[in-house]
């Protein structure tokens, strides 16, 4: 197969016009004549990069779980509550659908996203040749999901402004969305930082290009 | 014929001028390459001004409305964000902001700017376009109307919700962004910039 890489272009990461790129992977490459960006035959240092960001994720998502995200003062009375307490309290109240909701998008995408860029990361690294076409769909799912997971971030922001009736009802969000916001960020900056060229780099035996990565 | 790298598995391909609506995959990895859009500039410039007029009342007027024992409370996305910062959340104050107001309002003034003058390529045009697809994936409008309807659910039980002109608003402007990342083509903004 016949790739831009060997060829001796690469492809501008921002505007998509090829470019004529005769430096080897890894070094600094020239500017993109259409829209100015650097170009890089890959983007630089993608393994580490991704590796460093996905174990940030992964350990900010203990003080996200840990912590409270939301209070609800009903009469002055009322615990914090946490991500997975505010989930079981939704459930208690009947409202299967929103705890599903928030289930997703506060648990399951941050927790798939996560283990999905170690799976990626780990199958680039082994050089695994096959079901490299699974592995680019899986990466774009990946992708497309991560921006879902600021849902309870939002919902928490709107019920905080609305609902300060003083006496009767009162909502405070917790610092536990501070540690959650920062996981959301990192996981779409992890998600921006992955090259999935490196996974036909390796399954096509390209060492070069992988090492250089 | 042009030829052309695919962005998720790097293959090359030479592409066939496209027909009207057609769109061009990569034959190794199934990854959109090119598609043909329809008079895209002038309507996604039309979606993106509407957008613009839309961005003022979606943003000014109450978004919901709370009422219970003669108390009335209102949510704009401004007020959203100085709840986060009463509650001495700064960090995620700011991340709300610009998620929800900066950059979806950066974008709108972003695309208006280089379509409105894609007639005359310049590089300051192309340093924008390259600045919109830099936040392009940034902003979360859609994602933030649901959080709107799962904070009206979780509220009906407490007290009495209404929905005001901003919520409309804000429909809006969501129908009208959708409506500009559908109908816009980069590769085609991008070609008329470089001429
Ligand atoms: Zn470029
Ligand atoms: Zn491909």
């Amino acid at each position: 197969m016949n790739t831009a890489l060997h060829a001796g272009y690469a492809r501008c990461h921002t505007c998509g016009k090829l470019v004529e790129n005769m430096q080897p992977v890894g070094h600094n490459a020239a500017h993109c004549p259409r829209c100015d960006s650097a170009v890089h035959a890959r983007k630089p240092h993608s393994l580490g990069r991704v590796w460093a960001l996905t174990i940030a994720g992964i350990v900010l998502l203990a003080p996200a779980y840990a912590f409270p995200i939301m209070t609800v003062l009903r009469l002055g009375r009322g615990e914090p509550n946490t991500i997975f307490s505010g989930i079981t309290e939704l459930i208690h109240e009947g409202m299967y659908g929103i705890a599903l909701l928030i289930f997703v998008a506060s648990v399951a995408v941050p927790v798939i996203k996560l283990m999905g860029l170690s799976f990626l990361l780990l199958s680039i690294q082994l050089r695994w040749a096959s079901s490299a076409r699974q592995r680019t769909i899986a990466y774009r799912f990946i992708k497309f999901i991560g921006r879902w997971s600021m849902l309870d971030i939002f919902v928490i922001s709107i019920l905080v402004s609305l609902v300060q009736l003083e006496q009767i009802a009162y909502i405070t969000a917790g610092i536990g969305t501070t540690a959650f916001g920062a996981v959301v960020v990192i996981t779409i900056f992890a998600a921006e930082c992955f090259d999935p060229r490196l996974i036909w780099d390796a399954s096509t035996g390209d060492a070069l290009a992988v090492e250089g990565a | 014929m042009r030829l052309t790298a695919c962005p998720h598995c790097d293959l090359l391909s030479e592409i066939a001028a496209l027909q009207p609506r057609e769109s061009a995959h990569c034959r190794r990895c199934g990854s959109l390459l090119y598609q043909h859009k329809v008079r895209s500039i002038s309507r996604t410039l039309a979606w993106a001004i509407a957008g613009l007029l839309l961005f003022i009342p979606a943003n000014v007027y109450p978004i919901l409305q709370l009422q219970a024992l003669g108390m009335e409370q209102d949510a704009t996305l401004l007020k959203g964000v100085i709840a986060l910062i009463d509650n001495r959340l700064w960090m995620v104050a700011i991340l709300t902001f610009l998620l929800t107001i900066a950059i979806p309002l950066v974008k709108h003034l972003l695309l208006i700017g280089v379509l409105g003058r894609s007639h005359r390529p310049s590089p300051r045009l192309a340093r924008w376009f390259r600045y919109y697809h830099l936040i392009d994936s940034w902003g979360m409008l859609e994602i933030y109307m649901l959080g709107i309807l799962i904070a009206l659910v979780k509220l009906g039980d407490l007290a009495e919700v209404v929905t005001g002109l901003g919520l409309y608003s804000f429909i809006g402007l969501l129908i009208t962004s959708i409506g500009a990342h559908i109908s816009l083509d980069k590769n085609e903004v991008w070609e008329r910039l470089e001429s």
